[in-house]
């Protein structure tokens, strides 16, 4: 009991830490001021912000545009990365090692390293200003391959030599044991997936022209007029862009105390 | 031959080809195209013309570049530890809370639901600002306001945004990665009398040394490419004091249109989070 006690108090340090930009991010996002010099406490509530980011500017098709996107790019990469980590775990395929770096290194390196050659290459594709062109470099992320690599690894060897004693195939060991053991990994990578492509800033860049097509971070930060930074807009555009990583979160978590289920007794 | 190798393994390939060629095809190739750029002299309006490795005899003596490494190796030194053993230990520390602890959960994923560039801008004037959040608490409590964006604050002030972004997240893996534990090995020791230290020590740590090197690579690859924050926040400076190799890459490559030059710092990042990873890689190797 003491030592529950204990463990909530650091807990609620670590929150306070935590919260206080994303409170202050809200509170505002309700002032009516341009500047980010107002007193802690709103003396009066305005809903002004969000009406200006509704009414007037193209805000919620971005929110649209990226969410869809974003959507996708999760999809894809929950389909493909568990199967190529599976492959890259295990080990058996020749040359696993060296696909195993080649993935690290597309990892490591910056979209701004590769933007000129990506671009020539998109263009000459017809993909420039499609969404199709924004998706498939985001399809598969070396970084989802990785953790689930990573993650299966852990999963002992043994469990698999004795279903093929019992007569499974490669991909029903895949698809019935190795995918439900992985759903708390799987669920990492939806995050990170949907996150990537939710905050990537520089594809969305140089790869859509049109208004219309146009996503949250480049959106977003065009809301500053003429190098005037209104802060209240910045913040309610911010906050109204968080919720749909929030209910996905949210979502997503129901899913990972499935997966948890399965492993009680964890202390 | 081919065709044995095919058959032996067309599930194995099956599984991981879509994976490869993707990444092959957008990332890669760019990737090779881009390095070999490193070896001409190109600015774009001309046509490339190969100079051998004189843009990286350039580079090598050029001190703004230098500077950029070591802000990049500051960073590093100072988010990677901070967040791997933050990011672990508030997992630890979630695993054993047994009410409210998806609260919690969902309270420290919030810093990543803000896109980095946003949540810059927002630290810079709402929070570090002269007449943000903080200096506004001090001035009031008496004490003088603190410069967050001076020669000497700049690295640590951008270091807390980026501590303060990811390291909910980066426990989230790691609980992920608890989760994974085999429930018998830690039954195991618990009839054998450990207590939750040599649980930690022994069975904990060897079993959570994948995820642990995930975690380190992931910390090393966004602390090592660091820049909208950079950008959003101090645009490099005061005099480059928080300028990092890939923001002097962008310098040269998107403000001076330099871009064999530029390629050929971008070739040095990579080698420099490449022996990281490999560095890393030996220390969590798996026996």
């Amino acid at each position: 009991m003491k030592k529950q006690v204990f463990l909530h108090v650091i807990a609620i340090g670590l929150l306070i830490f935590i919260m206080i930009p994303v409170l202050w991010t809200f509170r505002l996002s309700l002032s009516q001021t341009y500047s980010a010099n107002v007193p802690l406490i709103p003396s009066e509530v305005s809903f002004n912000n969000f009406k200006v980011l509704f009414n007037d500017t193209p805000f919620l098709t971005w929110l649209k545009n990226t969410l869809i996107f974003s959507v996708i790019v999760t999809f894809l990469n929950v389909l493909f990365a568990p199967s190529a980590g599976y492959v890259l775990a295990r080990g058996k395929l020749p040359g696993s090692k060296f696909i195993l770096l080649g993935i690290v290194s597309a990892w490591v390196i910056p979209w701004l390293t590769v933007l000129i050659p990506l671009y020539i290459a998109m263009s000459k594709l017809g993909l420039v200003n499609t969404f199709q062109g924004l998706i498939l470099p985001l399809a598969v992320s070396p970084m989802a391959i990785f953790l689930a690599r990573q993650y299966i690894s852990n999963i002992p060897i043994e469990i698999e030599e004795s279903a093929i004693v019992d007569g499974a195939s490669k991909l029903g060991i895949f698809f019935k044991i190795i995918l439900p053991m992985s759903k708390p990994a799987l669920m990492i990578v939806a995050l990170m997936s949907f996150i990537q492509a939710w905050g990537n800033f520089i594809l969305p860049l140089i790869m859509i022209t049109k208004t219309s097509m146009k996503m949250l971070t480049i959106g977003i930060p065009q809301l500053q007029q003429q190098g005037v930074t209104n802060w209240g807009i910045i913040s309610a555009s911010s906050i109204f862009g968080i919720l749909p990583v929030i209910i996905i979160f949210v979502a997503l978590n129901k899913y990972f105390m499935e997966g948890l289920a399965m492993r009680t007794g964890m202390k | 031959m081919i065709m044995r190798f095919f058959k032996e393994y067309k599930y194995e390939l099956l599984m991981i080809s879509p994976a490869v060629l993707i990444i092959f095809i957008f990332k890669l190739i760019p990737v090779i195209v881009s390095f070999s750029m490193s070896l001409t002299k190109w600015r774009i309006i001309d046509t490339p013309e190969f100079i051998g490795l004189d843009n990286f005899v350039q580079l090598f003596t050029d001190p703004n570049f230098w500077n950029a490494v070591w802000n990049t190796l500051f960073y590093g030194i100072l988010i990677i530890p901070s967040v791997l053993l933050g990011s672990l230990a508030v997992a630890l520390i979630l695993n054993a809370i047994s009410k409210g602890s998806s609260f919690y959960k969902a309270a420290y994923y919030l810093p990543m639901t803000l896109p980095l560039s946003i949540a810059a801008v927002i630290w810079r004037g709402g929070f570090f600002g002269t007449f943000g959040f903080v200096n506004n608490i001090l001035t009031k409590l008496g004490f003088n306001s603190i410069q967050f964006f001076s020669v000497e604050l700049a690295k640590p002030s951008i270091s807390l945004v980026y501590f303060w972004w990811t390291l909910g997240f980066c426990s989230l893996i790691y609980l992920a990665g608890l989760r994974g534990i085999p429930q018998t090995r830690l039954e195991a020791a618990s009839i054998d009398g450990a207590n939750t230290m040599q649980k930690i020590i022994y069975i904990i740590w060897p079993s959570l040394k994948p995820i642990t090197l995930f975690v380190a690579l992931y910390i090393t690859q966004t602390t090592f490419r660091i820049f909208s924050a950079v950008y959003a926040m101090t645009g490099g400076g005061p005099s480059r004091s928080s300028e990092p190799l890939l923001y002097y890459t962008y310098n040269w490559g998107w403000q001076n249109f330099r871009m064999g030059y530029s390629a050929a710092a971008s070739v040095i990042l990579f080698l420099m989070v490449i022996s990281v990873y490999l560095f890393q890689s030996y220390i969590l190797r798996e026996d």
